[in-house]
C-alpha cells in the first residue's frame, strides 16, 4: 500500500467568507469551488481540486484530513488493514466530497478522521498547463507552493504513531521522548520530505497547525512582512527556525484561530518507510528542537489547539 | 461608555480596570498593564478563557463554541476575552495567570495610542 501525499485539510470555521479571504489574500491560495456553503481552495503548484475545504461551523478545528493513495486498490487494502487493527472505517462515494473520487474514512485512535482517496478532479497549475510562465504571480498573498503537512494533537501520540506506521505504512523521521520514554512528538512521512503528518501532545481530535511550503527563507521573511502589514495575529515569535527538521518558520492564525505556518527547507527523506531510523530528541534539548534561535518554548505553543 | 472589569485568580489575587463598551476586554486589560495569555486573538484557540462570575458580555465577532466548554464535562464554562466586550460591570475568574507590567508615563501614552 502506498500513501503518496497529504492531499487536503477540511477545516471548521465560524465565518466562511472571512476564512476564504484569509486563505486567498494572506496564504495565497486559489478559490476553486463553492458547494453547499463550503469553500474549496488550492495552492498554485497542485493540480487537484482542493487542498483546503472550509466548512461553516460554530467552532474552529479540523473536520478531517485527506491523503492520496497511489492505486485505487489501495483503498480496499487500507480499509481492510484499518478494520483488522480495530479502527472504525466508512466508505465515501465519489463526489460526496466535491471534486473527489470515492474514498475510505478511517477514525484514528486520536479520533481524528483520515480520508484516503485516489481520484481528484484536475484544475491544473496556477501558471496554466500549456507553455507556462515559470514565475508565479507576484501579487497574491504568501508565495505558497503547496499545503505540506499538519500537526494534530493526541492524548497518546505513541499509539497513533504505531497505527499510522504499522497499518498505513508511514515512516517516522523524528521524535521527541520524555524522560519516562514516552513519545511526546512524532514526525511522520509518506511522501518525499520529513513530515506529512505530525503528532503532538494535547486533546484528541484537535489541530495544532497546518503548514504551507514556500520556496526559501526569503519567502518566509516576505510572509512575515505580509502578516505584519495585514495585521494577522502571529505566534509569540516572528521568523524562527525549528531545530527539528531545521526549517525556517512563522506561525499565524486564520480568522477562526486555526494555526497556520509558512515554512521552507524541509529535508528530503530517502529510502523506504520504516527502514530509515528516526532522529530522537530528548526533553533537555527540546526547547532548541522546537525553536532553535530562541531556545525556549512558550507555554502557548502546545496548549492552544483548535 | 465604560464598565469596570475585575479579574480574580485562583489564589485570591485580583485586579480592576475599566473597559470601553466597544473594546475587547483583553485590550483594555493590556492598556491597564494586565497581560493575560493571548495566542490566536481570533476567538478560536482558548488561550484567553475566563469564567464569568457576574456581569454580562457580548462578542465582537464569532468565537469557537467548543472553546467555551469544559473539555471533560462538555459544560458551558468559559468566555473568550480576546473577543468579549462588557455590557455591564463584570467579574472573571481567569484560567491562566496574568502578568502585571508597571508602565512608565511614556509607555502609558504609547499603549493608549496603540489601542
Ligand atoms: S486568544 Fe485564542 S481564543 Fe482568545
Ligand atoms: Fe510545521
Amino acid at each position: 500500500m502506498a500513501l503518496t501525499r497529504f492531499g487536503y485539510a477540511s477545516l471548521q470555521v465560524m465565518d466562511v467568507d472571512a476564512a476564504a479571504r484569509h486563505y486567498v489574500d494572506i496564504v495565497g491560495l486559489r478559490e476553486t469551488d463553492r458547494v453547499d456553503g463550503k469553500v474549496y481552495l488550492q495552492a498554485k503548484d497542485n493540480q487537484d481540486h482542493h487542498c483546503i475545504i472550509l466548512n461553516p461551523s460554530d467552532s474552529a478545528g479540523l473536520e478531517s484530513i485527506g491523503f492520496k493513495v497511489n492505486d485505487p486498490a489501495d483503498l480496499d487494502n487500507a480499509a481492510a488493514a484499518a478494520e483488522a487493527a480495530g479502527a472504525n472505517v466508512t466508505r465515501i462515494a465519489a463526489n460526496e466530497i466535491a471534486g473527489q473520487g470515492e474514498g475510505v474514512q478511517i477514525t484514528l485512535p486520536s479520533t481524528h478522521l483520515l480520508t484516503l482517496y485516489y481520484h481528484a478532479d484536475k484544475i491544473g497549475y496556477a501558471c496554466g498547463m500549456e507553455n507556462p510562465d515559470p514565475v508565479g504571480s507576484t501579487e497574491t498573498g504568501g508565495k505558497v507552493n503547496h499545503l505540506d503537512h499538519c500537526l494534530i494533537s493526541a492524548e497518546n501520540p505513541a499509539e497513533v504513531t504505531e497505527f499510522l506506521v504499522k497499518v498505513l505504512d508511514f515512516g517516522q523521521s523524528e521524535r521527541a521522548m520524555d524522560p519516562g520514554g514516552n513519545m511526546m512528538i512524532s514526525f511522520l512521512f509518506c511522501g518525499n520530505t520529513m513530515h506529512d503528518l505530525a503528532l503532538g501532545p494535547g486533546p484528541n481530535g484537535h489541530l495544532h497547525h497546518l503548514a504551507f511550503m514556500v520556496d526559501d527563507r526569503g519567502d518566509v521573511v516576505r510572509g512575515v512582512d505580509l502578516l505584519k502589514e495585514k495585521g494577522v495575529p502571529t505566534f509569540d515569535y516572528g521568523l524562527s527556525r525549528h531545530g527539528i527538521g531545521g526549517v525556517q518558520t512563522v506561525y499565524f492564525h486564520d480568522p477562526s484561530g486555526n494555526r497556520n505556518e509558512f515554512f521552507s527547507g524541509a529535508y528530503v527523506t530517502p529510502g523506504i518507510p520504516d527502514r530509515v531510523p528516526p532522529i530522537t530528541w530528548t526533553m533537555d534539548h527540546l526547547t532548541r528542537g522546537a525553536f532553535y534561535y530562541e531556545n525556549a518554548v512558550p507555554e502557548t505553543f502546545f496548549d492552544e489547539t483548535t | 461608555m465604560q464598565h469596570q472589569i475585575t479579574f480574580l485568580d485562583t489564589r485570591g489575587g485580583s485586579v480592576r480596570f475599566s473597559c470601553r463598551t466597544e473594546q475587547a476586554i483583553s485590550r483594555a486589560a493590556e492598556e491597564a498593564g494586565v497581560l493575560i495569555r493571548i495566542a490566536c486573538d481570533n476567538g478560536g484557540c482558548g488561550a484567553c478563557q475566563a469564567e464569568m462570575q457576574s456581569g454580562a458580555i457580548r462578542y465582537l465577532a464569532p468565537i469557537s463554541e467548543k472553546q467555551r466548554r469544559d473539555r471533560r464535562s462538555g459544560e458551558l464554562r468559559y468566555e473568550l476575552l480576546c473577543r468579549a466586550v462588557p455590557t455591564e460591570d463584570t467579574t472573571f475568574l481567569i484560567r491562566r495567570p496574568w502578568r502585571r507590567i508597571n508602565r512608565q508615563p511614556m509607555s502609558n501614552l504609547l499603549a493608549q495610542l496603540q489601542n
